[in-house]
């Protein structure tokens, strides 16, 4: 595999100096963001109304020689204060790509993986006709949901195109990534002998995935897969005993299909997420499973309205000082939503959704006391604006 | 009461027949550069090459598009019987692209006679205009329905 990169990389920069002889093509700056306002009344009583900058996305291109461009993309979310301390600022791509042709293109570096329909188009808002998006994709909540979880993150190599077959097209894409095991400043486990470089995979293991669909002007059906190692059930070797290199690298793979249907004035689209961890270190049930559905109708060329419902099941599991829990979790969100296309570049949309938790009974290991929650449910109300510029 | 009621009436036909106005038949045509060597097109190649999904002629050639910048009859006409999408779904294949940095829109032009003097002098080119505009200097496509493997025409034959 290393092997695969060498060549690959080689192939990349031996190439670029024999086609970057014509003339420079300028450095284009471009971008996106979406400002919201939205009003929350939870069944606990409490009511937010906020004004929020949702997402910011700025985009650096610059195209190196005929087939090979650079891509930088970096993101703000929830209004990024360092001196206020909200929102973060992050570099989501930094990318080369290779076109050889539609049937094979090659991106090396920092980019965002294609994984079902949405991964890879969950942040470019302008896309999307929604402003709370489908949960799992929901950047703006990745503070208190573990949405890298359900779809993979980060990858560093890809490989991708289409062939055409008669009316239809089979689209591939395959990559290579870190796995999750991202070593931060702040790990609540590090000791000395473990810092080190931020930011850097902790592990041997890497993340490998990819995606099949076949797509037609009308309709596409996909499956993704990912298999990866993650560190996130270390500390629990401390209540569970048993080989730490377990705890370290504990298998988790994803399987997901995607559905998406244009018929007329109307349009359907559908998702399904498995996250399983086959070997898991730890007596706690972890899978994850997520599905939803849109139902969309286009008005007028400029109006779409469109009904959504979306389901988590899964099980989260926290390893803590004094023990480790895992707490079977349903998350079920419906609503409804219109995006009006003002101009080519702005849109507005308001949306609808009724969020539900549930929690169910907690499996743990020293630590009592869960209480069982149902029907802890969120409205919210929203309406938003997308510039592109 | 007679001019009353006429008040009335008039501008009810007036928005009775404006619709039918703006839908009588346009007959367009695609064209492009005259060194392109073909004399036709098949609709999903056109497809592919207006959603930039295809960027080459088979020769190897790049293919350069232009599209109309302001919605008319002959752009409608085009993407309803070439295309089958609306003007609104390709302008979301376009900047999906954009966004993903896989590639730019076309270049829209604001008028037939700029569209086909860009195709004139753009090797490679595609465009799309009103079969009357049509000019020595530029070659027609014959568009070939993908299912029915007939000449698509989007009016009656002059």
């Amino acid at each position: 595999m290393r092997r695969l990169l060498a060549v690959c990389a080689a192939t990349i920069v031996l190439a670029l100096p024999c086609q970057a002889q014509q003339g420079e093509a300028p450095l284009r700056i471009f971008g996106y963001f979406q400002n919201a306002f939205s009003y929350q009344n939870s069944s606990r009583g409490e009511v937010i109304t906020s004004f929020s900058a949702q997402q910011l996305n700025l985009f650096l291109q610059k195209d190196l020689a005929e087939d090979f461009t650079a891509f930088v993309n970096f993101e703000v979310v929830n209004g990024y204060s360092s001196s206020d301390g909200w929102g973060s600022w992050g570099l989501e791509e930094a990318w080369v790509r290779y076109r050889w042709d539609r049937r094979l293109n090659l991106k090396l570096g920092l980019h965002i993986p294609t994984f079902n329909r949405l991964n890879d188009i969950k942040n470019r808002t302008p896309l999307l006709p929604y402003i709370i998006r489908p949960i799992v994709y929901e950047s703006s909540f990745d503070e208190f949901l573990s949405n890298d979880e359900y779809t993979p993150a980060r990858g560093s190599f890809s490989l991708y195109g289409f062939f055409p077959a008669g009316r239809a097209k089979l689209d591939y894409s395959a990559f290579i990534g870190n796995s999750p095991n991202i070593r931060r400043f702040t790990d609540p486990f590090s000791t000395v002998e473990t810092q080190g470089q931020s930011g850097v995979d902790t592990t041997r293991a890497l993340q490998l995935g990819g995606r099949l669909a076949v797509r037609t002007t009308e309709a596409t059906l996909g499956v993704s897969g990912t298999h990866e190692r993650t560190n996130q059930f270390v500390g629990a070797e401390r209540f569970y005993g048993g080989d730490i290199d377990d705890y370290k690298l504990a298998t988790r793979y994803r399987l997901g299909a995607d559905l998406y249907i244009e018929r007329g004035r109307w349009t359907a689209e559908a998702e399904l997420i498995w996250v399983r961890y086959p070997n898991r270190p730890v007596p706690l049930e972890s899978d994850l499973t997520f599905v939803y559905g849109v139902l969309g109708y286009n008005v007028t060329d400029r109006l779409f309205v469109f009904g959504t419902v979306s389901q988590n099941w899964e099980t989260i599991t926290q390893i803590q000082p004094r023990g480790a829990f895992s707490v079977p979790i349903e998350i079920t969100v419906g609503g409804g939503g219109a995006a009006y296309t003002l101009t080519d570049r702005v849109v507005f949309k308001a949306q609808y959704a009724h969020a539900r938790l549930d929690y169910g009974r907690a499996t743990s290991s020293g630590i009592s006391g869960f209480p069982q929650v149902s029907d802890n449910f969120t409205d919210f109300f929203s309406v938003a604006m997308s510039v592109v510029f | 009461m007679g001019r009353g009621l006429l008040y009335i009436v008039l501008p009810l036909v007036a928005l009775v027949t404006a619709p039918v106005a703006a839908q009588a038949p346009v007959d367009v045509v695609v064209i492009t550069h005259p060194s392109t060597e073909v004399e036709s097109i098949d609709q999903q190649m056109l497809f592919d090459f207006f959603t930039r999904d295809r960027l080459y002629w088979k020769d190897g050639q790049a293919a350069t598009i232009f599209d109309m910048r302001e919605r008319n009859p002959v752009k409608e006409a085009f993407y309803k019987h070439f295309l089958g999408k609306s003007p609104s779904r390709v302008k979301s294949a376009w900047l999906k692209k954009k966004l993903m940095g896989e590639g730019d829109p076309p270049e829209a032009l604001d008028s037939a006679q700029e569209v086909i003097e860009r195709v004139t002098h753009t090797v490679g080119a595609i465009g799309y205009v009103a079969r009357d505009q049509v000019v020595p200097g530029v070659k027609v496509l014959t568009v070939i329905g993908s299912s029915t493997g007939e000449p698509i025409r989007t009016a009656g034959a002059r």
